[in-house]
């Protein structure tokens, strides 16, 4: 999937809130979103599953089979999560055996009698992350999935998104809580500046003040040296 | 699609909302047919012509605020869910044709009561089915305001009631004036239905032409404002 030079604003006239944004979503990999609030990555996230059109430039490739889990679940609908999601499945043509295998895997089987506007901020999350992975996407797209999940779950779904991606899912997470760091192959792409770069962003440095004898001083500046760090004495 | 409208419909039936317009239908019903018809089966099949042509236009309102409500039903999220699962056009067709039928139903619900006792008097079947033709027509070029005023195009529930009540009052007004061609002819099938069957009759390809354009111009704008608000 392919993003060539795309923008986006929600209005005409209204600032851009990405601009020239050019980027390729890889193939069974794991693409963690950082950026501050209000930077976009909402939005990109929005432009990557296809809910909004870009403003400008072209997006290619978008897998047929999609899979969006929003930021705030819309709990607000008369239905159980059982019927809820049993309509979801039908949407999507999956077999409606896959709500109760991902309820169970998501820790979720015993909520799904309950009605969706009676559920918890956390469970409500859940069935958004059930309902976008019924189908077998071949793109996932979670804006912030871990806020809000219980301990259990929120240790149980880096492995699960590694799982997806290995199965050959292009799968996209948003993250404010560095829940991904510990898995391997993660790519991170920065949302800054209307913009959207690919790696970390530099790292925030802090100063340390060491209190040493000034006779060990000029020695302990020279070994910080030579570590790498950037070191002076006063 | 199918199983996506279903779920529409489920949504929209479990709410409080579908019960807005069955009411404000059920009350203009009981107004309406409080009396009789008409005493001879002449008056009575005059009557439930003049009646079918009225109810096209009184329930129009209705019909369009029914569909304003089964598609604002949806959470915006669940919209979004929604355009990323069915697709952009598929996702924006869904709940104008879930609506329509809906308000078709309506429509029927509506001309139940007259056409019985239409056909009780003997009127001709090639009268009828314009009739209910109409009504029908009359729920299409509704659903396509309701649409229109759906919180995905106009988010504000003060402005959307407004443009709502206001389009058909616009409506109204300007058919009695020279600007009529450009309007749903609810004034004119009205007229047209109260002079008798024959010109009712003579009239109606003219109304449809009309009806159905008004929608379809008001459905076209609808997918084109859609696009940018999922």
């Amino acid at each position: 999937m392919q993003f060539n030079q795309v923008a986006f604003r929600y209005r005409r006239r209204a600032p851009w809130v990405l601009h020239d944004v050019t980027l390729t979503v890889p193939r069974g990999r794991i693409i963690e979103v950082n950026g501050r609030n209000g930077a976009g990555k909402s939005t990109l996230l929005r432009l990557i599953a296809g809910v909004v059109p870009p403003g400008r430039g072209r997006v290619a490739g978008r897998p047929s089979s999609t899979g969006y889990a929003p930021e705030r679940f819309p709990a607000e609908q008369p239905f159980t999560a059982r019927a809820y999601l049993g309509h979801m499945a039908a949407v999507r043509g999956a077999p409606p055996s896959r709500v109760g295998e991902w309820a169970e895997r998501l820790g979720f089987t015993e909520l799904l009698d309950t009605r969706l506007p009676d559920l918890s901020k956390g469970s409500a999350h859940k069935a958004g992350l059930v309902q976008a992975l019924l189908a077998a996407p071949g793109l996932l797209v979670f804006d912030e999935p871990f806020a809000g999940l219980d301990a259990r779950t929120r240790t149980a779904l880096p492995a699960l998104l590694a799982e997806l991606a290995s199965e050959g899912s292009s799968v996209i997470v948003s993250d404010h809580q560095g829940d991904l760091r510990e898995l391997p192959g993660v790519m991170r792409w920065q949302v800054a500046g209307r913009t959207v770069t690919e790696g970390d962003l530099p790292e925030e440095h802090a100063v340390v003040e060491v209190v040493v004898p000034r006779s060990e001083a000029e020695d302990l500046v020279t070994r910080l040296k030579a570590d790498g760090y950037e070191a002076r004495c006063r | 699609m199918i199983a996506a409208m279903r779920f529409q419909l489920a949504g929209y039936a479990r709410s409080t909302r579908a019960l807005h317009p069955v009411l404000a239908l059920a009350l203009l019903l009981a107004i309406m047919f409080s009396g009789p018809l008409g005493g001879t089966p002449a008056q009575v099949r005059s009557g439930a012509l003049t009646t079918l042509g009225d109810l096209a236009a009184l329930t129009f309102p209705i019909c369009a605020w029914a569909a304003r409500g089964l598609l604002d039903t949806e959470p915006d999220a669940q919209r979004h869910i929604g355009v990323v699962t069915l697709g952009g056009w598929r996702a924006m067709a869904c709940g104008p044709i879930t609506a329509a039928a809906f308000t078709a139903c309506l429509a029927l619900v509506a001309s139940a009561y007259p056409l019985a006792e239409a056909v009780r008097s003997g009127i001709q079947a090639s009268v009828l089915l314009p009739a209910v033709a109409l009504m029908l027509l009359s729920a299409l070029a509704a659903t396509a305001l309701g649409a229109l005023t759906s919180r995905a195009i106009i988010p504000s529930p003060g402005w959307s009631v407004l443009v709502l009540l206001g389009v058909y009052v616009v409506d109204l007004l300007l058919g009695l004036g020279p600007l009529r061609v450009l309007t749903v002819p609810m004034i004119e099938w009205m007229g047209a239905a109260g002079r008798g069957a024959s010109t009712f009759t003579s009239g109606l390809p003219w109304f449809a032409l009309r009806t159905l354009a008004w929608a379809a111009l008001a459905m076209v704008l609808y997918a084109r404002l859609r696009r940018t608000r999922p």
